[in-house]
């Protein structure tokens, strides 16, 4: 009797961690066959604050200073700062008063990299909601 | 509310804290922000096993307060809110089935830590870069949930036989 309560508990919990493993694959399944696809590298599109955004060719060469939510013209190092820089055909996070950096540590997003990247055509900032899109011709 | 009670959940409360403030000094995938051990998350498991319901909320509220206010930021504490109240609500669920051991709670647990800060994640950054960043961290959730249950599995045979020798 008390051996079958065990295979009982036993059945319930494997069955419990086999389900808890096909949710998560069910769910990373779903977001690889949703997720964008880039080709090419055209744009980068730069998403802060509540729904603004700013598309910056690749070709050009620019510091976006983003603060609080809001394009600033300088780079102080207060309040949730991320300054994004767009050169050569590639984007970087300089810098960012996040607390633990992870978007920098992201490194440079281009057309060669974005494939190889853990986050893809993307640079996350999740703590300031600040993100760099690297967007293709056809997007 | 007896008081051995009370100072178990402070002491519990203390414990998230300091494995809640190592834990953020352990970068596991430098590159992928957001993928923790989640080691606070032994304690509340914890409290899962051995407290009540409501002082198992009580001790994640408190941990989320007071790690904002120690080390973090507003937009930190929002995620590790919206992951704390899905994952301790499941813990609590699953709890309540006395056949369901340790190990597949953590798991589900892990899980539901990260589904809740993906939710904050979508709000704030929209639904684009989380289709990207989301299966990094459900598999990381389900990795650490998993480690953490056997890690706690441990700790509470180690507790129980203690408990045992002392009573006896």
């Amino acid at each position: 009797m008390e051996r079958e309560t065990i295979e009982n508990r036993q059945k319930t919990n494997l069955l419990l961690m086999g389900a808890a493993v096909l949710l998560v694959a069910f769910a990373v399944v779903l977001c690889l066959l949703l997720r964008p696809k880039t080709s090419g590298a055209s744009a980068f599109v730069i998403r802060f604050g509540e729904g603004q955004s700013i598309t910056v060719s690749s070709d050009q060469t620019e510091t976006v200073v983003i603060r609080d939510g809001v394009r600033v013209d300088a780079a102080t190092r207060e309040g949730k700062e991320n300054v994004i820089v767009i050169e050569n055909g590639s984007a970087r996070m300089e810098d960012a008063t996040c607390p633990h950096h992870e978007c920098i540590d992201q490194g440079v997003l281009n057309a060669q990299t974005s494939a190889s990247r853990p986050l893809g055509p993307w640079i996350i900032c999740a703590p300031h909601g600040v993100s760099v899109e690297l967007r293709g011709g056809g997007q | 509310m007896k008081i051995r009670t009370l100072t178990k959940a402070a002491l519990l409360c203390a414990a998230a804290l300091i494995l809640g403030w190592i834990d953020s000094m352990i970068p596991l995938v430098p590159s992928v922000p957001g993928i923790k051990l989640g080691l606070s998350n032994l304690a509340l498991l914890y409290a899962v096993f051995y407290l009540s319901p409501l002082l198992t909320v009580l001790i994640m509220l408190a941990k989320v307060g007071l790690s904002a206010l120690l080390f973090g930021n507003a937009v930190g504490a929002l995620y590790a809110l919206a992951g704390g109240i899905l994952s301790v609500s499941v813990m609590l669920l699953l709890h309540q089935n006395r056949k369901i051991s340790v190990i597949p709670i953590s798991m589900f647990g892990g899980i539901f830590h990260i589904l809740g800060q993906i939710a904050v994640g979508t709000v704030l950054l929209g639904i684009r870069p989380m289709l990207v960043y989301a299966p990094w961290l459900l598999v990381s959730g389900l990795i650490t949930g998993t480690l953490l249950g056997v890690c706690a599995r441990g700790v509470f045979y180690g507790v129980e036989r203690f408990e045992e020798r002392r009573n006896a």
